[in-house]
């Protein structure tokens, strides 16, 4: 089965990691002993050092056509960013069509004040935004805030947390379209199949988390699911391809 | 020859022992594989033989009903439920008695002990007759470690092991985040063991595990029925180890612990 990570990185961080995925061609390796097909890669520097930083590494990653670059931003207030229309044409221009933020880490809010005018623009233009959860201040009622304020953004939240965590994403499932999560330690025993018995499969994203997590967990998780194969098909690849096919470029 | 991976992707696989399971609802999480029936369904689903569990009900709240119903799930699937008696350093009273009624019971197979749930460090006097019993007995004993301190980190491991060289330690999830401390104690200590719950999903680390202490001293289990033992089994077999590395983690080192228990 065709397999579409959404939630890879590169890259050397500032912890060292049991195995590291240094470079593009590690990462592609890794890929590639794994059976994925694609993925939407980031660079770590763009969390762990400087944003701008992380962007520009990821032009490598042009070289790659399975690998879909994300790129990150920061609020446009502080001028280091290009005004929001600017950065919608760059995007444009690179062909990038998902983006990343980390706001508890880079020190902002995700919400009206301070990025109401890139997220007013990424619902406009359904670009997929994809937050890990330990990084949006307030963790879940964060996430509730961001949806409130924006019900037509595609936010697809990464690395939610093993813990069973059902009771505070279900009611976002059921209530916006566009909420996502990925596979990403979504490891409770029976939750994928529950997800996708009440809440349905499109709310659901592969996305491995490397280098952090092995794929090789979330695959074969997704693959054994008592689910039936049109389920499994869109969380592999059919959701997120659907998602960049809602992006006009 | 099919790789285990491939057969495991391909609906198949081997059998697997858990060697850290729990048993029964959790206010914290939802779980939708809690009871026992569910939880022996999925086992069967994800080809586990056999696994030792602990309920929740004797880590939080009164052990004492938790016990019993540990002794219940074994009594009711024997050779695939086993069970660790459980004990709670906040009652001290009561371990001698929890003790005696369950360590001989066919099917309890150890001891489980939590010092992160219970606040107790696992060097704390209150614990001094579960190691001395597990270590006159040779017992499995399972505790929940994490970190490097704070009450159940290595370094607070490291003299218990040292003390009790015959208790066949379990490091629960291995230490969580300080692996070199976990991998350390394995290496030099012959009785102490790297138990995988929520550190299996830490890429590269089961290769590490296998190259610095062996894939004898790593046993798999999952929290289950926190986590679907099948994102596991991916991460054990989609690592950059060996085939017969995988087997021993999977199956042939819990089997080999848990049939020196039977025998006893």
């Amino acid at each position: 089965m065709k397999l579409f990570d959404c939630d890879i990185a590169y890259g050397r961080g500032t912890f060292a990691l049991p195995r590291e995925v240094e470079t593009l061609e590690d990462l592609v390796a890794e890929l590639d002993h794994c059976g994925i097909d694609q993925g939407l890669v980031w660079h770590r520097d763009a969390r762990e050092r400087d944003f701008d930083a992380g962007n520009r590494r990821l032009v490598e990653a042009d070289a790659y056509p399975r690998l879909h670059p994300v790129r990150t931003f920061v609020p446009t207030c502080c001028e280091e960013m290009p005004a929001a229309e600017d950065f919608i044409r760059h995007l444009r221009a690179d062909g990038v069509r998902a983006v990343r933020a980390f706001p508890a880490p880079h020190r902002f809010v995700l919400g009206p004040v301070a990025c109401g005018d890139l997220l007013d623009l990424f619902a406009a233009y359904s670009i997929p935004l994809l937050v890990p959860l330990q990084d949006m201040p307030g963790i879940w009622s964060g996430v509730y805030d961001v949806m409130r304020n924006f019900p037509r953004l595609t936010l697809i939240m990464t690395e939610t947390g093993c813990w069973g965590e059902d009771r505070y994403f279900r009611p976002l499932m059921k209530t916006y379209p566009g909420f996502y999560v990925t596979t990403s330690r979504l490891e409770t025993a029976g939750q994928l199949k529950g997800i996708v018995d009440k809440a349905g499969p499109e709310h659901v994203l592969f996305g491995s988390g490397l280098p952090f997590n092995y794929p090789g967990g979330y695959i074969l998780m997704l693959m054994r699911a008592d689910v039936d194969e049109d389920a499994r098909e869109a969380i592999a690849h059919g959701n997120i391809e659907r998602l960049l096919g809602e992006v006009p470029w | 020859m099919v790789s285990l991976r491939d057969l495991f992707l391909n609906g198949g696989g081997i059998p697997v022992i858990d060697s850290h399971g729990h048993l029964g609802p959790f206010n914290a999480i939802y779980m939708p594989e809690a009871k026992l029936e569910a939880m022996i369904a999925g086992m069967d689903r994800c080809g586990v033989e056999s696994i030792i569990l602990s309920p929740h009900a004797a880590l939080w709240g009164d052990i004492r009903e938790g016990n019993r119903e540990m002794l219940d799930a074994v009594n009711r699937f024997p050779g695939r439920v086993y069970g660790y008696c459980t004990v709670n350093p906040n009652y001290p009273q009561d371990i001698p008695g929890e003790l005696d009624a369950y360590l001989d019971q066919p099917g309890v197979v150890g001891i489980k002990i939590h010092p992160g749930a219970h606040e107790c460090p696992v060097t704390d006097e209150r614990y001094r007759p579960v190691w001395e019993r597990a270590n006159k007995l040779k017992l499995m004993l399972l505790s929940h470690t994490w970190g490097h301190d704070g009450g159940c980190g290595s370094t607070d491991m490291r003299p218990v092991a040292e003390q009790y060289p015959d208790v066949r330690l379990l490091l629960g999830h291995s230490c969580y985040n300080d692996w070199d401390g976990a991998i350390a104690l394995a290496v030099e200590f012959p009785n102490v063991y790297l138990e995988l719950t929520a550190a299996y999903h830490a890429y590269g680390l089961i290769e590490r595990m296998c190259r610095e202490a062996g894939s004898e001293k790593v046993l798999f289990g999952t929290d289950y029925p926190w986590f679907d033992p099948m994102v596991a089994i991916g991460c054990v077999t989609y690592a950059h180890i060996q085939e017969p590395d995988m087997r021993n983690i999977l199956y042939n080192n819990a089997r080999r612990l848990l049939d020196e228990q039977l025998a006893r």
